[in-house]
Protein backbone atom coordinates (compact mmCIF):
# COMPACT_ATOMS: atom_id res chain seq x y z
CA UNK A 1 0.00 0.00 0.00
CA UNK A 2 3.06 2.22 0.79
CA UNK A 3 4.68 1.32 -2.38
CA UNK A 4 1.84 2.45 -4.19
CA UNK A 5 1.16 5.55 -2.84
CA UNK A 6 5.14 6.18 -3.12
CA UNK A 7 4.52 5.12 -6.93
CA UNK A 8 1.69 7.63 -7.45
CA UNK A 9 4.00 10.11 -5.36
CA UNK A 10 6.43 9.66 -7.78
CA UNK A 11 4.26 9.31 -10.99
CA UNK A 12 2.78 13.46 -9.74
CA UNK A 13 6.02 15.05 -9.24
CA UNK A 14 6.96 14.04 -12.76
CA UNK A 15 3.81 15.14 -14.35
CA UNK A 16 4.35 18.31 -12.33
CA UNK A 17 8.29 18.87 -13.53
CA UNK A 18 6.52 18.27 -17.39
CA UNK A 19 3.78 21.18 -16.39
CA UNK A 20 6.39 23.13 -15.36
CA UNK A 21 9.11 22.59 -17.94
CA UNK A 22 6.69 22.77 -21.33
CA UNK A 23 4.91 25.73 -19.27
CA UNK A 24 8.22 27.68 -19.44
CA UNK A 25 8.51 26.67 -23.02
CA UNK A 26 5.71 27.66 -24.07
CA UNK A 27 5.61 31.35 -22.04
CA UNK A 28 9.11 31.78 -24.00
CA UNK A 29 7.23 31.42 -27.19
CA UNK A 30 4.32 33.34 -26.00
CA UNK A 31 2.51 35.99 -28.55
CA UNK A 32 0.34 38.97 -27.30
CA UNK A 33 -2.98 38.51 -26.98
CA UNK A 34 -5.36 40.72 -27.84
CA UNK A 35 -8.00 42.23 -25.16
CA UNK A 36 -11.42 40.31 -24.94
CA UNK A 37 -14.32 41.92 -26.49
CA UNK A 38 -16.51 43.97 -24.24
CA UNK A 39 -20.02 44.41 -24.52
CA UNK A 40 -20.59 47.18 -22.04
CA UNK A 41 -18.95 50.96 -22.13
CA UNK A 42 -19.74 53.28 -19.80
CA UNK A 43 -23.42 51.63 -18.76
CA UNK A 44 -24.13 51.02 -22.59
CA UNK A 45 -24.76 48.07 -23.82
CA UNK A 46 -23.03 46.95 -26.81
CA UNK A 47 -23.44 44.47 -29.70
CA UNK A 48 -21.34 41.80 -30.06
CA UNK A 49 -18.60 41.76 -33.22
CA UNK A 50 -20.62 38.34 -34.28
CA UNK A 51 -23.41 40.15 -34.34
CA UNK A 52 -22.85 41.24 -37.89
CA UNK A 53 -23.94 39.41 -41.01
CA UNK A 54 -20.97 38.48 -43.83
CA UNK A 55 -21.78 40.09 -47.15
CA UNK A 56 -18.39 41.35 -47.93
CA UNK A 57 -18.27 41.25 -52.16
CA UNK A 58 -15.40 38.99 -52.16
CA UNK A 59 -15.65 37.10 -48.39
CA UNK A 60 -13.30 38.34 -45.75
CA UNK A 61 -9.85 39.20 -46.84
CA UNK A 62 -6.53 38.20 -44.99
CA UNK A 63 -3.87 40.98 -45.18
CA UNK A 64 -0.81 40.54 -43.51
CA UNK A 65 0.22 43.17 -40.72
CA UNK A 66 3.77 43.26 -41.55
CA UNK A 67 3.51 44.40 -45.69
CA UNK A 68 0.43 45.96 -45.11
CA UNK A 69 0.46 49.70 -46.39
CA UNK A 70 -2.16 52.64 -46.50
CA UNK A 71 -1.49 54.66 -49.07
CA UNK A 72 -2.33 57.94 -49.64
CA UNK A 73 -3.17 59.13 -53.03
CA UNK A 74 -4.40 61.56 -55.81
CA UNK A 75 -4.99 65.22 -55.46
CA UNK A 76 -2.52 65.47 -52.50
CA UNK A 77 1.43 67.18 -52.20
CA UNK A 78 2.74 64.40 -50.72
CA UNK A 79 1.82 60.98 -51.44
CA UNK A 80 1.83 58.67 -48.52
CA UNK A 81 2.90 55.46 -47.53
CA UNK A 82 2.00 54.07 -44.22
CA UNK A 83 2.41 50.66 -42.74
CA UNK A 84 0.04 49.52 -40.09
CA UNK A 85 2.55 50.08 -37.03
CA UNK A 86 2.95 53.62 -38.50
CA UNK A 87 -0.64 54.31 -38.94
CA UNK A 88 -0.99 53.22 -34.85
CA UNK A 89 1.80 55.40 -33.79
CA UNK A 90 1.81 58.79 -35.49
CA UNK A 91 -1.83 59.56 -34.82
CA UNK A 92 -3.94 60.49 -31.80
CA UNK A 93 -6.27 57.68 -31.01
CA UNK A 94 -10.30 57.93 -30.40
CA UNK A 95 -13.10 55.77 -28.78
CA UNK A 96 -16.85 56.45 -29.82
CA UNK A 97 -19.44 54.32 -29.83
CA UNK A 98 -21.62 54.25 -33.53
CA UNK A 99 -24.16 52.16 -34.59
CA UNK A 100 -23.79 50.20 -38.11
CA UNK A 101 -27.36 50.75 -40.25
CA UNK A 102 -26.94 47.92 -42.64
CA UNK A 103 -30.06 48.27 -45.91
CA UNK A 104 -30.09 44.26 -45.11
CA UNK A 105 -32.39 45.67 -42.03
CA UNK A 106 -29.92 44.75 -39.18
CA UNK A 107 -27.77 46.75 -37.13
CA UNK A 108 -24.73 46.47 -34.53
CA UNK A 109 -24.26 49.15 -31.73
CA UNK A 110 -19.94 49.25 -31.26
CA UNK A 111 -17.75 50.53 -29.37
CA UNK A 112 -14.81 51.76 -32.17
CA UNK A 113 -11.57 52.82 -31.59
CA UNK A 114 -9.51 54.43 -34.51
CA UNK A 115 -7.46 57.17 -35.90
CA UNK A 116 -9.00 60.58 -37.76
CA UNK A 117 -9.52 60.61 -41.44
CA UNK A 118 -8.87 63.88 -41.15
CA UNK A 119 -5.85 63.56 -38.86
CA UNK A 120 -4.59 61.14 -41.50
CA UNK A 121 -5.00 63.04 -44.70
CA UNK A 122 -3.84 66.50 -43.19
CA UNK A 123 -0.12 64.69 -43.55
CA UNK A 124 -0.60 64.49 -47.13
CA UNK A 125 -1.28 68.06 -47.74
CA UNK A 126 -4.62 67.65 -49.74
CA UNK A 127 -4.69 70.25 -52.98
CA UNK A 128 -7.21 72.90 -52.87
CA UNK A 129 -8.82 71.54 -55.73
CA UNK A 130 -9.91 67.66 -53.82
CA UNK A 131 -13.56 67.74 -53.50
CA UNK A 132 -13.80 63.78 -52.90
CA UNK A 133 -12.82 61.23 -51.18
CA UNK A 134 -12.14 57.68 -52.37
CA UNK A 135 -11.87 54.96 -50.09
CA UNK A 136 -10.57 52.09 -51.82
CA UNK A 137 -10.42 48.48 -50.41
CA UNK A 138 -7.97 45.04 -50.80
CA UNK A 139 -11.06 42.66 -52.31
CA UNK A 140 -11.58 45.57 -54.86
CA UNK A 141 -14.71 47.36 -52.81
CA UNK A 142 -14.69 51.54 -53.25
CA UNK A 143 -16.69 54.00 -51.79
CA UNK A 144 -16.43 58.22 -52.03
CA UNK A 145 -17.89 61.23 -50.18
CA UNK A 146 -17.38 64.60 -50.10
CA UNK A 147 -13.98 65.50 -48.74
CA UNK A 148 -15.79 67.97 -46.47
CA UNK A 149 -17.72 64.58 -45.04
CA UNK A 150 -14.21 64.00 -43.61
CA UNK A 151 -12.53 67.01 -42.44
CA UNK A 152 -16.20 69.29 -40.36
CA UNK A 153 -16.64 65.80 -38.71
CA UNK A 154 -14.93 63.56 -36.34
CA UNK A 155 -14.49 60.28 -38.68
CA UNK A 156 -12.82 57.32 -37.70
CA UNK A 157 -10.55 55.06 -39.42
CA UNK A 158 -11.20 52.04 -36.47
CA UNK A 159 -8.38 48.97 -35.81
CA UNK A 160 -10.26 47.81 -32.80
CA UNK A 161 -14.06 46.58 -32.04
CA UNK A 162 -15.86 46.54 -28.57
CA UNK A 163 -11.54 46.83 -27.47
CA UNK A 164 -10.32 44.01 -29.62
CA UNK A 165 -8.45 44.41 -32.69
CA UNK A 166 -10.39 44.05 -35.75
CA UNK A 167 -10.67 40.50 -36.74
CA UNK A 168 -10.32 39.96 -41.13
CA UNK A 169 -13.80 39.06 -41.14
CA UNK A 170 -14.65 42.88 -39.92
CA UNK A 171 -12.05 44.21 -42.00
CA UNK A 172 -8.61 44.09 -40.37
CA UNK A 173 -6.39 46.28 -40.55
CA UNK A 174 -8.61 49.54 -40.61
CA UNK A 175 -12.56 49.69 -41.45
CA UNK A 176 -14.38 53.11 -41.72
CA UNK A 177 -16.70 54.27 -39.13
CA UNK A 178 -19.12 56.46 -41.92
CA UNK A 179 -21.29 57.32 -39.04
CA UNK A 180 -25.06 58.98 -40.20
CA UNK A 181 -24.22 56.64 -43.23
CA UNK A 182 -25.63 53.24 -44.04
CA UNK A 183 -23.44 50.39 -43.59
CA UNK A 184 -22.24 50.20 -47.66
CA UNK A 185 -20.31 53.04 -46.76
CA UNK A 186 -18.58 51.43 -43.89
CA UNK A 187 -15.60 50.11 -45.98
CA UNK A 188 -13.49 47.45 -44.69
CA UNK A 189 -10.07 46.05 -45.50
CA UNK A 190 -9.07 49.64 -46.68
CA UNK A 191 -5.80 49.71 -48.04
CA UNK A 192 -5.89 53.41 -50.19
CA UNK A 193 -7.32 56.98 -49.56
CA UNK A 194 -7.55 58.62 -52.72
CA UNK A 195 -8.40 62.55 -52.88
CA UNK A 196 -10.13 63.68 -56.07
CA UNK A 197 -11.92 66.59 -57.80
CA UNK A 198 -14.87 63.96 -59.26
CA UNK A 199 -17.88 64.53 -57.20
CA UNK A 200 -19.47 62.19 -59.49
CA UNK A 201 -17.57 59.11 -58.42
CA UNK A 202 -19.85 55.97 -57.46
CA UNK A 203 -18.13 53.36 -55.73
CA UNK A 204 -18.68 49.41 -55.85
CA UNK A 205 -22.84 49.60 -54.88
CA UNK A 206 -23.61 53.36 -55.94
CA UNK A 207 -22.80 52.23 -59.38
CA UNK A 208 -25.20 49.44 -59.07
CA UNK A 209 -27.64 51.49 -58.06
CA UNK A 210 -27.45 52.50 -54.13
CA UNK A 211 -27.27 56.65 -53.19
CA UNK A 212 -24.25 58.31 -53.43
CA UNK A 213 -24.99 60.27 -50.70
CA UNK A 214 -25.72 57.14 -48.59
CA UNK A 215 -27.28 59.48 -45.69
CA UNK A 216 -29.28 57.18 -43.16
CA UNK A 217 -32.35 59.49 -43.00
CA UNK A 218 -32.69 59.19 -46.74
CA UNK A 219 -33.57 56.11 -49.19
CA UNK A 220 -30.45 53.90 -49.71
CA UNK A 221 -31.58 54.05 -53.63
CA UNK A 222 -30.82 56.62 -55.94
CA UNK A 223 -33.45 58.54 -56.67
CA UNK B 1 -70.18 30.42 -60.95
CA UNK B 2 -67.37 29.70 -63.57
CA UNK B 3 -66.40 33.84 -63.22
CA UNK B 4 -65.84 33.20 -59.65
CA UNK B 5 -63.59 30.21 -60.23
CA UNK B 6 -61.85 31.62 -62.56
CA UNK B 7 -60.91 34.72 -59.78
CA UNK B 8 -60.27 31.81 -57.20
CA UNK B 9 -57.05 30.16 -59.81
CA UNK B 10 -56.45 33.82 -61.00
CA UNK B 11 -55.63 34.71 -56.91
CA UNK B 12 -53.78 31.13 -56.39
CA UNK B 13 -51.54 31.19 -59.26
CA UNK B 14 -50.39 35.18 -58.40
CA UNK B 15 -49.89 34.14 -55.25
CA UNK B 16 -47.66 31.39 -55.85
CA UNK B 17 -46.04 33.63 -58.24
CA UNK B 18 -45.73 36.40 -56.08
CA UNK B 19 -45.01 34.49 -53.10
CA UNK B 20 -41.62 32.59 -55.16
CA UNK B 21 -40.88 35.96 -55.77
CA UNK B 22 -40.74 37.41 -52.69
CA UNK B 23 -38.61 34.36 -51.31
CA UNK B 24 -36.00 34.64 -54.41
CA UNK B 25 -35.42 38.19 -54.52
CA UNK B 26 -35.20 38.05 -50.37
CA UNK B 27 -32.29 35.28 -51.22
CA UNK B 28 -31.13 37.57 -53.70
CA UNK B 29 -30.63 40.35 -50.96
CA UNK B 30 -29.11 38.14 -48.36
CA UNK B 31 -27.42 35.64 -51.15
CA UNK B 32 -26.24 38.16 -53.41
CA UNK B 33 -23.55 36.69 -53.89
CA UNK B 34 -25.08 32.65 -55.22
CA UNK B 35 -28.35 34.56 -56.87
CA UNK B 36 -26.57 37.27 -58.93
CA UNK B 37 -24.62 34.69 -60.96
CA UNK B 38 -27.35 31.92 -60.69
CA UNK B 39 -29.91 34.45 -62.37
CA UNK B 40 -27.06 35.83 -65.16
CA UNK B 41 -26.60 39.28 -63.33
CA UNK B 42 -30.61 39.88 -63.75
CA UNK B 43 -31.32 39.57 -59.99
CA UNK B 44 -28.06 41.75 -58.70
CA UNK B 45 -29.07 43.13 -55.05
CA UNK B 46 -30.38 46.50 -55.52
CA UNK B 47 -32.61 45.01 -57.90
CA UNK B 48 -33.61 42.48 -55.60
CA UNK B 49 -34.37 44.99 -53.04
CA UNK B 50 -36.57 47.40 -55.22
CA UNK B 51 -38.90 44.26 -56.39
CA UNK B 52 -38.66 42.47 -53.00
CA UNK B 53 -39.86 46.09 -51.40
CA UNK B 54 -42.60 46.83 -54.01
CA UNK B 55 -43.98 43.09 -53.90
CA UNK B 56 -44.78 43.27 -50.10
CA UNK B 57 -48.16 44.97 -50.86
CA UNK B 58 -49.28 42.91 -53.64
CA UNK B 59 -47.97 40.15 -51.84
CA UNK B 60 -49.89 40.85 -48.40
CA UNK B 61 -53.28 41.76 -50.55
CA UNK B 62 -53.02 38.30 -52.41
CA UNK B 63 -52.43 36.39 -49.09
CA UNK B 64 -55.53 38.07 -47.63
CA UNK B 65 -58.00 37.52 -50.54
CA UNK B 66 -56.43 34.36 -51.01
CA UNK B 67 -57.23 33.64 -46.97
CA UNK B 68 -60.87 34.84 -47.68
CA UNK B 69 -61.45 33.13 -50.06
CA UNK B 70 -60.57 29.64 -48.46
CA UNK B 71 -62.37 30.80 -45.50
CA UNK B 72 -65.46 31.39 -46.88
CA UNK B 73 -65.85 27.96 -48.69
CA UNK B 74 -65.50 26.68 -45.48
CA UNK B 75 -68.27 28.92 -43.45
CA UNK B 76 -70.31 28.17 -46.61
CA UNK B 77 -69.71 24.59 -46.66
CA UNK B 78 -70.55 24.58 -42.43
CA UNK B 79 -73.60 26.22 -42.87
CA UNK B 80 -74.75 24.34 -45.94
CA UNK B 81 -74.56 20.85 -43.90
Amino acid sequence: MKKRSTTLLLFLSILMIFITVFTGCFEQQQTHLDAVEIREYQGEKLSAVNDFRENSIKGPQRINRSTYQLKITGLVEDQINYTYDEVLSMFQHYKKIVTLDCVEGWSVKILWEGILVRDLISTATPDANATTIIFKAYDGYTTSFPLNYTTDTPILLAYKMNNATLPPERGFPFQLVAESKWGYKWIKWVTEIELADNENYKGYWESRGYANSGNLNESFFEQ
Amino acid sequence: MNLLHLSKTIIHVSLTFVSILFIITGLGISNYQLIEPLTGGALSKPTSFQIHTNLLIPFIILLSVHIGLTLGKKIQKKISS
